[in-house]
């Protein structure tokens, strides 16, 4: 546990969060050598901390190797996790007293980028969405009108399409049907980790309207992992912003956006290209790539790449710090701490 | 480094490369696919120009027509000039030569483009000695300054670096830098940036776009993503079921879109403004090569659609030079009103 992270126990809510995952770890062996032997670790996801809140949308973005889609595999127990805690509406997964993986998973499913991978090549879209139900034990009958209710809601003609096989539908197509499959349970909250990014520009604005008119017909909640942040903007209610396996920042999406913090989030946001030619992006984001992530920087791992790193950023772990109860606005960098000795502490430039 | 000497001799006024009416066309089952039609294109030297278009649309494949890498049985029509000379009449040798010399490509997947037994420098170094005469040793000198040239930090030590041994980014980076290496009139890249991170996505742009000041390269890029045509375009072509729909400047073009896809393109996105509305869509999916519709590609996805949009394809039409338009529609009263 690094120090300072007590302050994400705070809340700016004081309902009982439908999700809340604390200080979330996972390190990966790497293995080398003749013998195959473990020769390192990757720290895929170092002290993750969040809570989701009902009716949120809580997007996670970051670069690839961020570990924003670890973070959805621990939540999915896909993987297991070393470190860490995850309530479901305040019930332990995994814990004695709590909830089970197949408890956990009827409330939570996943929709993955790629849509033909998901899917079960000999099955139709019925027999895959009749096989959670049953699986579950529902009657035969009753999977079966609900698979009907299911192609309904994501948009597609149970009788042009129940039959078919994944190769059958386009891309568009298929993610409806993940999405109806994810839906076949009834989950309160659906991962969707770059859901929509491999499909066109056309078929992935129907997809994300699709999302919106679910969310609110039934219920539900989504972690929302991408990389874009045009989409982030448009429908999520909070960002969480990863980097190297720890989170750099976390607030309302509003203040993600016109307030950020972290000079990872800004530099970020600085590569959101324009739709508007006369208006290019002429400076450069930031400088690099991301780090090895089997030897990540001590101290500040955005430091490497940073332009304001100084001797701090090296030595010390940045505290996660609160700088605005209301947006429930964390950062984890030495300059918005006023008690580190950084020569910007607490007082970044605008 | 110096420009090499058929590119200083090339006349200004012609275009540095000129597609003329140019179709592929696949036999499948039976049948004869036209994955594109008709395309007509023309790049200035020193010029980029962007082909937009969703999967399905035909954009890969006329680069591809150009560079003379169209897949097995497909056959190509219409004329494809390089400063002017008809490249299209040659023998495959001669095609063959002028391809490496005169013409680079990237390619969206630098991992599967790039040999993986062999180290980044020994591709490059391999490609100058393919197409110039060159000793190994100032062929490798050569092969060092275009890494440097392309920003890739320890270029002396990623020299001797595998593909595997470098990240996405600087991949892409030996890519382009092997594609740079003869110094060519012509650059073109296949959605280089969608597989990158938006922050890499973004230095590989701006590295393009000085690459090309420096070296006075004509760029066709290809994308799916208006915000990179937006980023790098002079020029924009936009590509719907196997043909060019609409053409200008990147201004003209994105700015004040004449083609009902164009328009509905560049409505239908996410943005922070949309919050809480549904975004405005196209219905339906792009066409597949195999069942392009009869008469205007887009008319069944089409708002404006009449009758005539469904029997005849629409002439590409100039609204002024460098301004074209493949719309029945366009400048009639329903598709100026309700913009």
């Amino acid at each position: 546990m690094r120090p300072g992270s007590e302050t994400t126990g705070k809340r700016s809510s004081l309902a009982l969060p439908l999700l809340e995952v604390s200080h979330l770890s996972k390190a990966f062996p790497v293995r080398g050598g003749l013998l195959g032997r473990t020769i390192a670790h990757v720290r895929a996801v170092d002290d993750v901390s969040f809570v989701l809140h009902a009716g949120e949308v809580l997007a996670v973005v970051g670069e690839s190797g961020s570990g924003k889609s670890t973070v959805a595999q621990l939540l999915m127990h896909l993987v297991s996790r070393d470190q860490g805690s995850i309530h479901l509406e305040g019930a332990s997964v995994g814990a004695k007293d709590g909830i089970t993986v197949r408890q956990l998973r009827r409330s939570m499913q996943i929709v993955f980028q790629d849509s033909y991978a998901a899917l079960n090549p000999r099955l139709t879209v019925f027999e895959t969405l009749v096989y959670g139900p049953r699986s579950n034990g529902a009657s035969r009958h009753t999977s079966a009108m609900r698979a009907e209710k299911l192609l309904d809601e994501v948009g597609l003609d149970p009788a042009r399409f129940a039959a078919r096989y994944p190769h059958e539908l386009s891309g568009g197509q298929r993610q409806r049907v993940n999405i109806a499959r994810a839906l076949s349970l009834d989950p309160r909250i659906i991962i969707l980790d770059e859901a929509v990014s491999a499909l066109d520009k056309s078929v992935e604005a129907q997809i994300l309207n699709l999302l919106v008119t679910l969310k609110r017909e039934l219920d539900l909640q989504y972690i929302f992992i991408s990389h874009d942040l045009n989409v982030v903007e448009y429908i999520s209610d909070r960002v969480m912003v990863m980097y190297l396996g720890t989170v750099v920042e976390q607030a309302a999406t509003d203040a993600i956006f016109s307030r950020p913090r972290h000079p990872y989030t800004r530099a970020l946001l600085t590569s959101k290209p324009t739709i508007d030619p006369r208006r290019r992006t002429t400076e450069l984001p930031i400088q690099g790539e991301m780090p090895n992530p089997m030897s990540p920087p001590s101290g500040c791992r955005f430091r490497t790449r940073c332009p304001f790193a100084d001797d701090v950023c090296a030595a010390q772990v940045p505290r996660t710090i609160t700088v605005d109860q209301a947006a429930n606005h964390q950062v984890a960098c030495h300059m918005a701490d006023p008690l580190s000795s950084h020569s910007r502490a607490a007082g970044m430039p605008a | 480094m110096t420009l090499s000497v058929a590119l200083e001799s090339m006349p200004t006024d012609r275009a540095a490369v000129e597609l003329e009416r140019v179709g592929v066309s696949i036999p499948r089952e039976g049948q004869v696919l036209q994955p594109v039609r008709d395309v007509s294109i023309k790049v200035a030297r020193g010029e980029t120009l962007c082909i937009i278009g969703e999967s399905g649309s035909g954009k890969s494949l006329t680069l591809r027509a150009l560079i003379g890498l169209l897949p097995q049985g497909a056959t190509m029509s219409g004329t494809i000039r390089l400063a002017g000379r008809d490249i299209t009449k040659l023998s495959a040798d001669e095609r063959r030569r002028i391809r490496g010399a005169r013409i680079g490509m990237i390619f969206q997947e630098p991992a599967t483009a790039l040999d993986p037994v062999y180290t980044v420098g020994r591709q490059i170094t391999e490609t100058i000695m393919a197409h110039e005469i060159s000793s190994l040793e100032r062929a490798s000198a050569r092969a060092l300054e275009l890494l440097e040239l392309v920003s890739i930090p320890n270029a002396a030590r990623r020299f001797h670096s595998f593909p595997h041994e470098l990240s996405g980014g600087m991949r892409q980076r030996a890519m382009i830098s092997i594609a740079l290496a003869c110094q060519p009139d012509i650059l073109l890249a296949d959605e280089p940036t969608t597989a990158l991170d938006a922050t890499v996505q973004m230095q590989i742009l701006l590295l393009l776009r000085k690459l090309q000041q420096l070296m006075g390269m004509s760029v066709i890029f290809v994308t799916h993503d208006i915000a990179v045509a937006a980023e790098s375009a002079d020029h924009v072509a936009v590509m719907y079921a196997g043909m060019i729909v609409e053409m200008g400047s990147a201004e003209e073009v994105l700015l004040t879109p004449k083609h009902p896809y164009t328009r509905a393109l560049l409505e239908s996105r996410a943005t922070a403004a949309r919050r809480g509305q549904p975004i405005p869509v196209i219905p339906g999916a792009p066409p597949n090569p195999g069942d392009f519709p009869n008469g205007c590609g887009f008319h069944p996805r089409c708002r404006f659609a009449e009758d005539i949009c469904k029997t005849s394809e629409p002439k590409f039409q100039g609204i002024d030079r460098h301004r074209r338009v493949r719309c029945w529609m366009a400048g009639t009263a329903p598709l100026e009103t309700l913009s």
